[in-house]
């Protein structure tokens, strides 16, 4: 096995490198006292404080993280009743349609589910007036939409892990369907959900060309500015921004590995 | 069979319930992601016009008060006689090609070595393909401008070591590009084929062993065939979104980077094209009908035989 | 099947089609109220199926279960006076021992003070007083069962479903809880009605077993009937082990039948067979521990008996397994108790005699 290690181990090692390189330097520039790339200006912390002073970021990152919220919130609940539904329910009329409808925002390209979204409620104004002002509500509207399913994947595939002899038990045992779900599902696709609504959550966060397409004027998200900021070329404060959201994402990543961790050490038989 | 949802009695309470959670979800969706296609549509069929909305409506009223239907297919009709956007579907398909093929290449055998590897350090390592998955997809390659520049640190390191005499050309080009793709979509290829490889029982690889195999032998008679739908997975998660990508060739693209998804933003923003950026679209969603179908008729598949 | 009206359980040609497939195929069943009873078949024969029936997990195609006189075929598993322990037991992995047994009390909203009570005497029955507190993954296989078992009986019903209530036990703990869940049954009363494949477990446990096979019942039974008295070669074959040879019928009459089996030497009368034979061939069955093995020739003039040779034994402390091959050419399998300690013992290339008595042999036309 001797040649085939050393062949995988090269290939890890230039694997992680490749990942982490861009996300290291990045973290290092933001650091840098000058502006430009080629030149070392010494170590300052001025990006930072710049950022802090920057109103236009401050107030986009706040409408990110409200859209995420609400976003990840209501996902949670339509994917979890959609992957409950694909799970448990062998059939029912439309359900090719509802699982093709649920499989697509996964691979589809966003540049098509924007341009959809933006165009349907152009024609929901003309015909009964409302979005009136595209903006939060017609952005979180089509983050829900595509969160939705992710979050739907997520837990059909937990449901179809656990055994349906569980809910069968607490249906022989008197617990009419709806507690059934309540006492003995949800609590066990709990974590399942978690992982739904942080996924969800990411993903509003990130998103560029959906939020581009369904937004309207005064409704600038964070990576839309961020965006219009790095077309242009390489923005210093930029780098101090993503710093801290990588900081954020490998700290949370790191304690939910942990987490699991400890969980997996009494691992329970279901 | 039976299911949690079906084994309810006939009480007009238990139905209510039960058919709202199937309601809620479907009709939502139906609203919001199958209507707009079918308006995508119905646009693609309209004129553009300087009005609001920019484009005519199905729907039309003669002089004479009686209804009838506009619709025409000049949109397709330019899609088909400009070969720019012809070739900017094809090109886009190539590239999205390419740069899975080469996402594959390295993600295969990073998937299969932390597969392979002792358990504490496979969940390290496991976390640090993870980090980058969560890490905003627009800031991971709004980090490869700065390295791919002119004046970048790529250029910077290699003159400095003296490979290069003059700084290459990487930003707004197409190599930029590839390299981008494979970047951002590298965590999505090495996920499935981790969790598909993860469930590969060494027994397997032994018994071939034994039977007189050698090890590439193993390799491509037992575990490349077992790993087939992780390989299948994959690279749907990354080909099928990377043929519409806007992002990365937005900002590591040159002017002569042809991809479709840029296209259609620009044809919309920029032109204010509306119809025909809604054909682009829907000629797009028929170019991916068949992929997408495929893809999910493997979901179904794996997750019964899961279950 | 008659109208039983002592029956407590009665299913009336209950069928259940999953799209083209049949897997149960208009079963008729009483079962008697306290019986343990048992229904005994292989993977795919819908003994499950049947029993998932009865639970309400499943709704019947076509046909009728009664339980304790009452309709109860489109009745759902909540309403039931039914309760079914799981094959994998079906703990709830997120509550403790005691809240999985008060689960289904909880659920009929008895008061804490009762539930309390209950729980704790049914802990005691089933020996687990001091795992209250437990979660089912610090549990044993056997413990898990045993809260499993307390889980579905606390709510006294009517009827327990087990299904294959022993298969995920090692040997030596099957032996010791088959005697437990028998004495739990008669303290308490309740109707078992058990499922499984093994057939040392149906035998074991129950009053009566009914043999099932591709969704059809075969024979209704107690053990000792369905065991010396199969209807059919196939549950013949089914239970333990068994010597089949074809025969012939000469001529039948009041007296008894005259067949001949070449296997066991040639003619054989048959005198007050219990059986109606109508066909003209036939097997004949013999179980091999009525096989009577032995080096010396019989001397009883009016013994039926065959010769044969050794071609292989097996020893197993307790008994032995004789593999004999007869002059006529046919293998028959003996099995013999090593009742006594030191004694001249058959071994390989022995030449026996093998003979029976006329009473062991079974007749079978199907």
């Amino acid at each position: 096995m001797n040649q085939r290690s050393t062949f995988i181990f090269s290939m890890l090692c230039f694997g992680f490198a490749f990942l982490y390189i861009p996300i290291v330097l990045v973290i290092i520039y933001s650091f840098n006292d000058s502006k430009l790339v080629t030149v070392w200006g010494g170590w300052s912390i001025r990006w930072y404080l710049e950022l802090f002073n920057n109103e236009n970021i401050l107030n986009a990152a706040l409408l990110s993280f409200k859209i995420a919220a609400i976003t990840a919130t209501c996902a949670t609940i339509f994917g979890t009743m959609a992957g409950l539904v694909l799970a448990r329910l062998r059939q029912f009329r439309g359900r090719m349609l509802f699982t093709g409808m649920i499989a697509s925002p996964l691979v589809m390209p966003e540049v098509i589910t924007g341009l959809c979204l933006l165009l349907l409620f152009v024609n929901l104004q003309n015909l009964i007036g409302w979005p009136s002002q595209r903006g939060m509500n017609t952005i979180t509207i089509a983050h829900i939409t595509f969160s939705m399913a992710y979050v739907a994947v997520i837990i059909q595939s937990r449901l179809t892990e656990i055994n349906e002899s569980l809910e069968e038990a607490a249906m022989d045992l008197g617990a009419r369907p709806a507690r059934v779900i309540w006492d003995i599902t949800l609590p066990i696709i709990f974590p399942a959900m978690v992982s739904g609504w942080l996924l969800a959550f990411t993903l509003s966060l990130d998103d560029l060309v959906i939020s581009s397409f369904v937004s309207g004027p005064g409704a600038t998200t964070l990576p839309m500015l961020i965006f219009s900021k790095v077309r242009l070329g390489i923005s210093p404060d930029i780098n101090a921004l993503a710093t801290i959201l990588i900081l954020v994402v490998a700290i949370g990543v790191s304690i939910a590995g942990w987490i699991i961790h400890r969980q997996k050490q009494s691992k329970p038989i279901s | 069979m039976s299911g949690l949802l079906i084994n309810v009695d006939n009480s007009f309470r238990e139905r209510l319930w039960k058919n709202l959670i199937i309601a809620i979800p479907y009709f939502w969706l139906l609203l919001f992601f199958l209507a707009p296609f079918l308006i995508v549509l119905k646009i693609s069929l309209a004129d553009p016009i300087v009005a609001q909305p920019p484009f005519t409506p199905l729907l039309q009223e003669s002089d004479d008060g009686v209804m009838s239907i506009y619709a025409t297919f000049n949109n397709y009709k330019y899609l088909f006689q400009d070969s720019l956007y012809f070739v900017t579907y094809l090109s886009s398909v190539k590239l999205a090609f390419i740069s899975t093929v080469f996402a594959l290449l390295i993600g295969y055998p990073i998937a299969y070595g932390i597969a392979r590897s002792p358990q504490p350090t496979r969940n390290v390592l496991l976390l640090l393909v993870v980090i980058p998955f969560w890490i905003s997809f627009l800031l991971r390659v709004y980090a490869w401008m700065g390295i791919l520049k002119t004046k970048g640190l790529l250029n910077g390191f290699l003159l400095w070591t003296g490979i290069i005499n003059e700084p290459l050309e990487l930003l707004y080009t197409d190599t930029a590009v590839y390299i981008g793709m494979i970047y951002s979509y590298l965590p999505f290829m090495i996920l499935p084929l981790y969790a598909n490889l993860e469930k590969l029982d060494i027994r397997l690889l032994e018994a071939a062993s034994d039977l007189g195999a050698k090890r590439w032998e193993v390799f491509k008679d037992v575990t490349l065939p077992l790993s087939m739908p992780g390989i299948i997975a994959g690279c749907c998660l990354m080909f099928i979104p990377a043929i519409g990508e806007y992002v990365i060739p937005a900002l590591l693209g040159g002017a002569d980077t042809l991809m479709i998804g840029r296209v259609l933003f620009d044809e919309f923003f920029l032109n204010r094209d509306w119809p025909v950026a809604s054909a682009v679209a829907i000629v797009l969603v028929l170019l991916l009908v068949l992929p997408i179908v495929y893809f999910q008729k493997r979901q179904n598949q794996e997750l019964l035989s899961e279950s | 099947m008659s109208e039983n009206p002592q029956a407590f359980i009665q299913i009336r040609e209950i069928s259940k089609h999953f799209g083209d497939v049949i897997a149960v195929n208009k079963v008729d069943l009483d079962i008697k109220k306290g019986e343990l009873f048992s229904i005994l078949g292989a993977s795919g024969s819908g003994k499950t199926t049947l029993l998932r029936m009865m639970a309400g997990l499943e709704i019947p195609t076509e046909g009728k279960i009664f339980i304790d006189g009452i309709d109860m075929t489109n009745v759902p598993p909540y309403k039931r006076p039914v309760n079914i322990m799981f094959q994998n037991y079906a703990l709830f992995p997120h509550m403790t021992v005691f809240d999985n047994i008060a689960y289904g009390l909880r659920k009929e909203g008895t008061t804490k003070v009762k539930i309390d009570d209950k729980v704790r005497k049914m802990l005691a029955l089933v020996k687990l007083s001091d795992y209250g507190k437990r979660k089912p993954n610090q549990l044993s296989g056997g413990q898990s069962q045993r809260v499993a078992l307390a889980r579905s009986l606390i709510k006294e019903p009517k009827v327990l479903l087990l299904d294959e209530p022993l298969a995920a036990l090692d040997k030596k703990l099957r032996q010791s809880t088959q005697f437990e869940l028998m004495d739990i049954q008669e303290e308490l009363g309740v109707t078992f009605v058990i499922v499984t494949h093994d057939q040392e477990e149906a035998m074991t446990l129950s009053d009566r077993i009914a043999v099932m096979e591709e969704g059809e019942f075969v024979q209704i039974g107690t053990p000792n009937s369905i065991y010396e008295h199969p209807n059919s070669k196939f549950v013949a074959d089914f239970i333990g082990n068994i010597n089949m040879f074809d025969a012939k019928v000469i001529s039948s009459g009041e007296q008894g039948l005259n067949i001949t089996c070449k296997a066991l030497g040639g003619d054989i009368v048959m005198k007050n067979s219990s059986q109606t034979i109508h066909a003209t061939d036939l097997s004949v069955a013999l179980r091999p521990e009525k096989v009577i093995i032995d080096k010396q020739q019989p001397s009883n003039e009016n013994i039926d008996y065959v010769s044969g040779v050794v071609e292989d034994f097996g020893y197993f402390g307790n008994l032995s397994i004789f593999r004999v091959r007869t002059t006529n050419g046919d293998i028959i399998q003996v099995s013999k108790q090593n009742r006594v300690r030191i004694e001249d013992t058959i071994t390989w290339e022995d030449q026996v005699y093998l003979s029976w008595e006329p009473e062991s042999l079974i007749v079978l036309d199907k």
